[in-house]
This record gives C-alpha cells, sequence and structure tokens, in this order.
C-alpha cells in the first residue's frame, strides 16, 4: 500500500461489527481481524449501555486497526442484534414515517426521543425498522471516533444482509429462510418472491438446535407454501442442518460460515459494499 | 432503493429538516436533567440531615433495648430482597423492559438466596414484543439468564406467555 502521506485520500475503508465476545475489524482486501472480549466488557441491551469502559474497547478497537491497516478511512459499523429493536411492517400497513417512527419506539419501551430508528423498504412496500437508543449507540460511535475514522453506516449484524437476500429471493417462488446462528440467539429472515414476510431474533441456550428447527418447521402451516431453500450460517450450522433434515422437508439446504466469527465478517463486508 | 438501514447520526442530520434543532434540544435537555438532579441532591441532603437529626435524638435506656432495636432494623433492611435486589427495583426493571402494546398479567417473585427467581406472566398481540421483551431483560445488570417457559396463542387472539428471570446477586 502506498503510504498515505502520499495519498491521502486513499485511507482504506473499514468495518466494525461487535458482539458480546468478539471484535471484528475487516477492511477492503485483507482479511479480517479479530480480537476476543474480556467476559462482561459488552453486554448487548436495547435499554442500558452495552460497554464496561469505552475506554477499553476502544483501546482495544485502535490496536486492531494499527495492525490491520495503519489508518482508517470511512467506516462501517455493524451493532449487535441484541442491541437494537427491529420490527417488520407488512406491505398492506401503509403507516407514514412519523407513525412507523412511534410505533417502533414504542416497541423497543423506550421514549422516541431518546431513540434513533431508521427504515428500508423492501420490493412489495414492506418496511424493515430498527431503533436503537442513543446512549447505547453514543458508545460504539465513540470508540469508532477512537480509530479515527469517519462513520459512515451503522446497522446491524443480522439485517446488513437482508437487502442482498431479498433481491437474491426475487425469483423465487417458494419461501427463502436464511437462519444466523449466534451464540447465544439466532435470527431468522423468511422471503417469498423478494418480499421480507417474517423476521425474528430469538435467545438461545448455546450449542442448542431445537428452537430454531422447530420454529422453521413451522413456517409452511402459517404461511401455506413450502420452504424451497434454507440457507444456515454461524455456530454449529452443519449440525442445524442435518438435525433440519432429520425433522422436515425443506427443499434446498446449504450451510454458510461456521462460526459466529464469520457470521460477523460476512455481516461487516456486506456493509462495507455500501460504501462502494 | 435504498442500501438498507442506516442509524448513524450522519444520515439523520442530512436528511432530517429539524436537524439545526438538534444540539440546542440536547442541550436543553441535559440543562433540565443537572437541574433536576440539583434538586434532587439537596432534597437528599436535607433528608440526611434530618435523619442524622433522629439519630443524635435517639436515646435508649439499656444495652438490650438497643440490641432489640439493632435486630429489629436488621430484620427490616433483610426483608423485601430478592437475590439482595428490592421488589421495587425488580417491578422498575420490568416496566422499563415492557413493550407498550404487552399487559403484565401475573408476577411471582422466588427468593432463594443468595439468588432468586421472578417468574413473569403476561399478554401480548403480536410475537415480536415478547422477543423485545425477553431481550430487554436479558440485557440488564439485574438479570444472569431469561427462558421462555410457555407460549400460547388464546381464543381472543392474544399471545399469553411465561417468562422466568434468573436474577444475578449484586
Amino acid at each position: 500500500m502506498m503510504p498515505a502521506i502520499v495519498w491521502p485520500w486513499r485511507r482504506p475503508r473499514i468495518g466494525f461489527a461487535f458482539s458480546d465476545q468478539w471484535l471484528v475489524v475487516a477492511s477492503d482486501g485483507s482479511p479480517p481481524a479479530f480480537s476476543e472480549l474480556p467476559p462482561g466488557l459488552l453486554k448487548p441491551s436495547p435499554l442500558a449501555p452495552n460497554v464496561q469502559s469505552v475506554a477499553e474497547l476502544a483501546r482495544l478497537t485502535c490496536q486492531l486497526v494499527e495492525d490491520l491497516v495503519g489508518r482508517a478511512g470511512m467506516a462501517v459499523v455493524a451493532l449487535p442484534d441484541l442491541a437494537v429493536t427491529t420490527a417488520l411492517f407488512a406491505a398492506g400497513s401503509k403507516l407514514k414515517h412519523r407513525e412507523l417512527r412511534t410505533a417502533i419506539a414504542s416497541r423497543s419501551a423506550s421514549p422516541e426521543l431518546e431513540t434513533r430508528s431508521d427504515f428500508w423498504r423492501g420490493f412489495r412496500h414492506e418496511v424493515l425498522g430498527a431503533a436503537v437508543r442513543n446512549v447505547v449507540v453514543r458508545q460504539y460511535e465513540q470508540i469508532v471516533e477512537a480509530t479515527g475514522a469517519r462513520l459512515r453506516w451503522v446497522d446491524t449484524c443480522s439485517l446488513a444482509r437482508i437487502p442482498g437476500w431479498a433481491q437474491e429471493s426475487k425469483s423465487e417462488e417458494t419461501m427463502v429462510v436464511h437462519a444466523q446462528l449466534y451464540r447465544a440467539h439466532y435470527s431468522l429472515a423468511v422471503f417469498r418472491s423478494g418480499e421480507l414476510i417474517d423476521l425474528r431474533f430469538k435467545l438461545r441456550p448455546p450449542g442448542t438446535f431445537d428452537g430454531v428447527v422447530g420454529e422453521i418447521s413451522r413456517l409452511p402451516g402459517l404461511y401455506g407454501a413450502p420452504v424451497g431453500s434454507l440457507t444456515l450460517s454461524g455456530e454449529g450450522a452443519s449440525a442445524c442442518a442435518e438435525r433440519a433434515r432429520e425433522t422436515f422437508d425443506f427443499g434446498r439446504i446449504s450451510t454458510g460460515e461456521e462460526d459466529e466469527r464469520g457470521l460477523i465478517s460476512g455481516s461487516v463486508r456486506a456493509l462495507l459494499r455500501r460504501l462502494t | 432503493m435504498k442500501q438498507g438501514i442506516n442509524l448513524g447520526l450522519e444520515r439523520v442530520e442530512r436528511n432530517h429538516p429539524l436537524a439545526r434543532l438538534v444540539w440546542p434540544t440536547l442541550f436543553l435537555v441535559t440543562l433540565l436533567h443537572g437541574f433536576r438532579a440539583l434538586r434532587t441532591g439537596e432534597e437528599l441532603a436535607a433528608l440526611r440531615e434530618e435523619v442524622s437529626g433522629v439519630e443524635e435524638g435517639l436515646e435508649t435506656e439499656s444495652p438490650a433495648m438497643d440490641d432489640a432495636i439493632l435486630q429489629r432494623l436488621r430484620q427490616i433492611s433483610a426483608s423485601g430482597l430478592a437475590a439482595g435486589h428490592s421488589a421495587t427495583a425488580i417491578l422498575a426493571l420490568i416496566d422499563s423492559s415492557l413493550p407498550s402494546d404487552m399487559s403484565l398479567v401475573a408476577l411471582t417473585i422466588h427468593p432463594m438466596p443468595p439468588s432468586a427467581d421472578v417468574v413473569i406472566d403476561a399478554r401480548a398481540q403480536v410475537a415480536e414484543d415478547v422477543t423485545s421483551f425477553q431481550r430487554n431483560l436479558a440485557g440488564s445488570p439485574l438479570v444472569s439468564s431469561t427462558s421462555l417457559l410457555e407460549e400460547r396463542r388464546a381464543a381472543d387472539g392474544f399471545l399469553s406467555v411465561r417468562l422466568r428471570l434468573e436474577l444475578r446477586a449484586p
């Protein structure tokens, strides 16, 4: 890489992701760097500040950035799923932006004035919403600012991939299900002809699959259509796929990244693509 | 089409027509909070003085009576606690975690020193509210774990749930 003093505008784009166990820093064209966080340093919550010591986490983050790229340019951040409240408003709801803000603030159990929210409209006019308390997101922003990066995009680990999956599933007639298995929770995103029809986040005891397999097996009855494609990624994706095959006929089953770090890195890479 | 969700502040500043009011409003809110904290501090100081005045005025007739008073005070301070947390702290946690479209039906606190657990019965219209509620509770420093014991759709269309929290000793 050219020294930054010669090419000051060529500062690398950089992505950050946080979970209760991992700090991930990724950049264009280089493999991501990881740091395992000390227990208790980060506890994701949608209500209370998540980071026990912002200074300590900022120090670890700066160190990873220094090792990976030297200095950071524009940045994206994937917040932990459990730090953000999400909601899916069906295609026919026709709510205005103000009404959406009020609806998601009431769901997050925090005052609207103290909450930051944003919405993404899907191909069939369904609306995906996310809200985060200012005190929560501010901690992550301080950490990114400490690295000298300019923050351009803030999303969550699971939601970062939804627009891409919606695009990919536009031509699929049957239901397409993406399950992301984190250490202590999972997310399910269900698409039909490109429309996001269901989105769930559930806590799970580490190492168990019964909840997620049971939940997916109920989807055909709920939506009156078979699951044509099921993609599992994250902690124990292969074992979960095996259990799914034993339990129900899901059509195509594929597995992605095999651990939480890989899953989080994939989300950061998806977010980095938004900067191009 | 938008590329996805963006919860960054930059988006808010660029898109919101009232963005210029954000910082003055935050300043005023902070000022108001500071003022309220000051008032609360003054009230606390006054109460503290009053209590110390009462303490100085207390006179007991014998060491046995002192012991009896001390015993009674210990009993009072130990009552109503679950895993070292007062029942009001647990209620405040549930109140702040409950999404507005969800209603609390019953609450049972089982104190089992040094830990405790709480069983919550609640009703919701949509499953997402249950997840939000569980997630809000799990994020609290008071709570060591949460589990969904029961979830069923009642005849009236509402979702009845039973959640169990294990409290962490402070």
